[in-house]
């Protein structure tokens, strides 16, 4: 695989990014190039910038933040970008995936008429867009029947697959997605993670992964990156650090992996 | 993961199923209920059950005034003569009309700006809830009396003069859960999007925050409806010859020791209306309660 991604554009580039609050300097992150198809995983505990980093990326970060360094997201320039060329990107482009997508989700609102308003938001209206619909539905593989549900009558691996679907739908190519299964139990984690997978490799759909689960992510990122009070620590493939790596953070994260079920708290 | 799915019956406004769900399981609801169904057909066929119908509006008999409960009387009658029965169903359209009129009013006024200060926050917000605590800050009762006294008293200024003191609470109400949802991810997501302010105020704070105002309305029908007693009864509301179950008390209460059925028969009406109201509430409150809808 990598010998083909090394000749594509990278669909997210970031080079020397910094954030900080106040004269205070919350996360950092030198250098990050995501290619299509790629899944890069930013692991820490809480606290170590690693959530910041991704909304610095979406430009999501609201005005108090002061960013310097260079993100470019599918070909905008996030950091000079004006709100109407964010708003290109946003959604159709790169979607965000939240922990907990039930309450991300308007409760009054069916998730048929959630997808047909986003759909119409972004441009996409009649026909062309309950195909989309149906289309994005049978590829998470879930009933036609659920957009008649409102976000309570679903469970959490359902809600997190039409969060998915919903991206699909709008054609995203990169999705940034924030602990997206640390809210679900571990075999519908599996299923999640599995559906992410399957996107990649059908439709060369990028994944940001933010995580605090090493275990988790080791299995499924082509690069970690290791971050700790809002600086990167350790970086590479999940072998190299998982097998190989001496920094005493890694180290500790991969210790408190429990052996035997899998699941970490 | 299986794909199945819970049935689809539930939501969180509730239509006819969330409400015959409500009073299937809560006794007390469901009497709420069967008493303001009865208490509504009781008004809207006031003209053709009741045994008088002139002694409704404008009728009178000095010939037959104060009579006791009997088969022609079955409430008896008052001290010009009118049947104490026909004049009950009368009223009950004032005081049902009063209520629902003052609830819609409240509520128009209350949940718009409160929707609005509570989404919107900052100096625009500041502006309409420090209004609101000083409409909040006379009570209630006095502010509607003076304003029914300097408007001409009628059962349209007894609406008006209710309706300035009740919507401050549905703003204060509507303010806060309007603010508690604000940064929820799908608004902070249709605001990434650019969505007007209007349109996430519309489609999205709106809706999530209108189950407590329904309950709320429901609690407060009864209150309502005594305070229009109330103002009737002190002469500020409904006149004569309107039926209106506070003017009935009012006039009937002199006569309390020797003629008791003029002034009872109202306050029971009022009683009863009140309660209705109330269990109703109380029972959508708990009902709607998210904490015990089923998945």
């Amino acid at each position: 695989m990598s010998s083909i991604v090394e000749r594509l554009e990278p669909v997210v580039r970031v080079r020397d990014l910094v954030v900080g609050y106040g004269g205070c300097q919350v996360a950092s992150l030198p250098e990050l190039d995501l290619l299509p198809g790629q899944c890069i995983a930013l692991v820490g505990g809480s606290g170590s910038g690693k959530t910041t980093s991704l909304l610095a990326i979406l430009g999501l970060l609201g005005r108090s933040a002061s960013v310097t360094g260079s993100i470019r997201t599918c070909g905008v320039d996030v950091l000079t970008a004006t709100g109407a060329g964010l708003r290109a990107i946003r959604g159709s482009r790169i979607a965000l995936i939240m922990q907990s997508p039930q309450e991300s989700f308007n409760p009054t609102t069916r998730f048929g008429a959630l997808m047909r308003r986003t759909l119409a938001l972004h441009g996409v209206r009649g026909k062309d867009a309950e195909a989309r619909i149906a289309r994005s539905l049978s590829n998470v593989q879930l009933p036609a029947e659920i957009l008649r549900r409102y976000p309570h009558q679903v469970s959490g691996g359902q809600a997190q697959r039409l969060a998915i679907a919903l991206a699909v739908a709008l054609g995203a190519e990169v999705i940034a997605a924030d602990e997206p299964t640390s809210a679900l139990d571990v075999t519908v984690q599996a299923e999640v993670v599995a559906l992410l997978q399957r996107l990649r490799a059908e439709r060369g759909l990028a994944v940001l992964l933010v995580s605090h689960d090493l275990a988790l992510v080791s299995t499924v990122a082509d690069r970690i990156v290791v971050m700790q009070s809002g600086t990167v620590v350790d970086a590479g493939t999940p072998r190299e650090i998982v097998t190989q790596s001496q920094v005493p953070y890694t180290r500790e994260l991969i210790a408190a992996v429990p052996t035997l079920d899998g699941a970490d708290e | 993961m299986s794909l199945e799915l819970a049935p689809a019956t539930t939501r969180r406004i509730p239509g006819m199923a969330g409400l015959a769900r409500i009073v299937r399981s809560d006794v007390l609801a469901g009497i709420g209920l069967v008493l303001l169904v009865l208490i509504v057909l009781a008004a809207i066929l006031a003209p053709w059950i009741s045994p008088y119908p002139a002694d409704g509006t404008v009728a009178t008999h000095p010939m037959e005034s104060l009579l006791a409960p009997s088969s022609s009387h079955w409430l008896g009658t008052d001290q010009v003569g009118r049947d104490v029965l026909t004049r009950l169903l009368y009223g009950a359209r004032t005081s049902l009309v009063i209520a629902v009129a003052v609830l819609a009013l409240a509520a128009v006024i209350g949940v718009t700006l409160g929707v609005i200060a509570g989404y919107l926050g900052g100096l625009v917000g500041d502006l309409i809830m420090r209004v609101t605590d000083i409409f909040l800050a006379f009570p209630a009762l006095l502010l509607s009396l003076a304003l029914a006294m300097v408007l001409h008293p009628s059962v349209t200024t007894a609406i008006i003069a209710i309706a300035v003191t009740w919507w401050p609470w549905y703003a204060r109400l509507t303010a806060s859960v309007a603010s508690s949802i604000r940064h929820r991810g799908y608004i902070d997501a249709a605001r990434c999007l650019d969505v007007p302010t209007r349109r996430v105020i519309r489609r999205h704070v709106l809706p999530n925050s209108l189950t407590p105002v329904l309950v709320q309305l429901s609690l407060d029908a009864g209150g309502v409806i005594l305070t229009a007693a109330s103002l009737s009864y002190l002469g500020l509301g409904a006149q004569e010859p309107t039926s209106e179950w506070g003017l009935m008390v009012e006039q009937g209460q002199s006569l309390f020791t020797t003629d008791w059925w003029v002034v009872t028969f109202p306050g029971l009406a009022i009683l009863i209306t009140a309660f209705a109201f109330n269990v109703l509430g109380e029972g959508l409150r708990a009902g709607l309660d998210p904490r015990r809808e089923s998945r």
